[in-house]
């Protein structure tokens, strides 16, 4: 069964479609890459698929469910987890306890017990420590756990997101450009980090631009132009696909028909 | 390890009377300082820890104390009874109001709790039938626990030490919770908390009714302390104080609040000397502390103090 099915989907802001008419499907356990030009409309999509907005028209399934309506911890709660382009990392909390956050759903106790620090609280409390620090042991940050979360590197922060949005032992994942701003040495290793999430049996949606990393480990890759679905399929399909190199790089892309996509780190 | 700030602070708290158990500061000064600290406590855990302003928390203080003061002296209910009474009516009533309230933000929250602290507060004027007007309410009944009446300075004092204390431990213990980490993780991004599964609506409910429930109870404490309670304490300008303790303090710091209130309690005391010039010097304290140390006293000072001892020991090694 297809992990994310979208059907039509539209939407628009004050007249302008940001999302128009796009229908595609993600099979489970892959590596899924949205990419296009700049105000193509991927974060829109990401915004739409964990419900901080609410679509226009069309339909957004999850596992077979629909979305339509439903508040975006809702989806949540459906395992669907992600990260963020400008980062949302809670910057008043330890690295620690960002990804315990991260394990909110996995736990329970509320505001009464937590106050008075019932048993139930402690144990759960601790079982709460433990996923938080396997995911911070996933990527490799176990070291970090007491630090607090603004003093950290930004490249750190996007690998706490990363850590953040694990915890939450999501079936989905969504990561919206993790490798912007990251330096070559740390990219290859985001790459690594997305592969083994992806052992894991984490269906990966990644927004991209950098198209080395895109490249390199997708299954499937989807271009998006102005909102509309330009081409859909393998990585080596889309790098092929003539339409795609006009939408990156012009008109004057068909001249070079022999160029590869890999290695422009941010078209458009 | 956890609590050892909290276990140094009792520690201090039980000590004082001991050694001075004649002490106006202590038995007097001591128990409005401990109202204070309960309520900047209780604000904080909105203010600080979910980082919701709310400019209208003496409306709840003021509700638990003409609760029981009503229901103690008109209906001669058990002082007890009208208190848990007096804090399942505000807890309903903070409820209703809260979801409608929580979903506006910064400014616009800011002056729907103002309005609703001045409502309150005028309601408490008005009906004088039920609240005695503007010249309040006497004669409320002595408070007795266990058969024994609080009926000394000093007997207060360590029922409103043990209260401020208890709210104390209730609100560090929230800060390592769940729930604590999804009221910081709302302040932090509420974006970022939707998507982690946080429903952002609830915990910010749920605080807001802890916190007002909170303030209810020492509002209750307080009438039956007093034995006497009129409008004016519950005005909108205590509200402000309240918030100032917190701000003051270092937001989102459990023992920020705590030292705001008794910054704040403490001032017009020392400056009572000034005569004239009271109010004067208490505002350039208050705005000289901003603005030097706008993270809080509380806070700045106690990372000063971490930096020089982490430096002091690396000097040994």
């Amino acid at each position: 069964m297809a992990c994310v099915e979208v059907q039509h989907l539209d939407k628009s802001f004050g007249g302008v479609a940001a999302i128009s008419d796009l229908s595609f499907q993600v099979q489970e356990d892959i590596i899924f890459s949205v990419i296009g030009p700049n105000g193509a409309g991927k974060t829109t999509l990401f915004n739409l698929l964990t419900g901080l907005y609410s679509p226009t028209g069309g339909v957004i399934k999850i596992n077979g469910k629909g979305i339509t309506g439903l508040k975006p911890y809702e989806i949540a709660s459906m395992g669907v987890a992600r990260t963020f382009q400008n980062l949302q990392v809670f910057m008043n909390m330890t690295v620690l306890e960002n990804v315990m956050v991260g394990c909110h759903m996995r736990s329970r106790s509320g505001l009464v017990a937590g106050a008075l620090r019932l048993p139930s609280v402690l144990r759960e409390e601790k079982q709460v420590r433990e996923m938080a620090m396997e995911a911070l042991e996933f990527c490799d940050m176990a070291d970090l756990a007491g630090r607090d979360a603004d003093s950290l590197a930004y490249g750190l922060l996007k690998k706490l997101e990363i850590a953040r949005a694990l915890a939450a032992a999501p079936g989905l994942l969504l990561m919206d450009e993790p490798a912007a701003g990251l330096n070559d040495t740390e990219t290859l290793m985001l790459g690594r980090l997305i592969e083994r999430i992806s052992e894991r049996g984490v269906t990966v949606l990644l927004v991209e631009h950098n198209m080395g990393l895109v490249m390199g480990i997708s299954h499937e890759v989807l271009v998006l132009n102005y909102g509309r679905l330009l081409a859909q399929g393998s990585p080596e399909e889309v790098q092929r696909n003539p339409e795609v190199i006009t939408a990156y790089l012009g008109d004057e892309g068909r001249e070079i028909p022999h160029r590869r996509l890999s290695g422009c780190n941010r078209p458009g | 390890m956890r609590l050892a700030g909290f276990y140094l602070f009792a520690l201090f708290t039980g000590i004082l009377p001991v050694l001075f158990p004649d002490s106006y500061y202590v038995t007097v000064v001591g128990v409005t300082i401990c109202t204070n600290i309960i309520l900047a406590v209780s604000l904080n855990l909105l203010m600080g820890y979910a980082g919701q302003i709310s400019l209208g928390h003496a409306a709840f203080f003021g509700l638990g104390a003409y609760a029981s003061a009503i229901l103690t002296t008109r209906y001669s209910l058990d002082p007890w009874v009208a208190m848990s009474i007096g804090a399942v009516l505000v807890g309903i009533f903070s409820l209703v109001l809260a979801r409608p309230i929580l979903r506006l933000k910064g400014h616009y929250l800011a002056m729907a709790t103002l309005g609703f602290g001045i409502i309150i507060h005028i309601l408490f004027v008005q009906m004088d039938s039920l609240t005695g007007g503007p010249d309040g309410m006497s004669g409320i009944p002595v408070l007795r626990l266990f058969g024994i009446p609080i009926d000394s300075d000093l007997k207060w004092y360590v029922v409103m030490a043990s209260a401020m204390l208890f709210s104390i431990w209730l609100s560090l213990n929230i800060a390592d919770s769940r729930a604590g980490r999804a009221l910081a993780a709302v302040h932090g991004s509420e974006a970022a908390a939707q998507t982690m599964g946080v429903d952002t609506a609830r915990v910010k409910s749920h605080v807001f009714v802890f916190s007002a429930v909170m303030a209810a109870l020492a509002g209750s404490l307080f009438a039956h302390q007093q034995s006497f309670v009129s409008p004016e304490s519950f005005s909108f300008f205590f509200s402000i104080e309240l918030v100032t303790m917190v701000v003051l303090g270092g937001l989102a710091s459990t023992f920020g609040a705590v030292f705001g209130a008794i910054v704040l309690s403490l001032l017009p005391e020392f400056l009572l000397v000034f005569e004239d010039f009271e109010v004067i010097i208490y505002g350039t304290i208050l705005m000289a502390m901003m603005i030097f140390l706008p993270q809080g006293l509380f806070v700045t000072l106690s990372r000063k103090l971490h930096c020089m001892f982490a430096s002091r020991l690396q000097g040994t090694k």
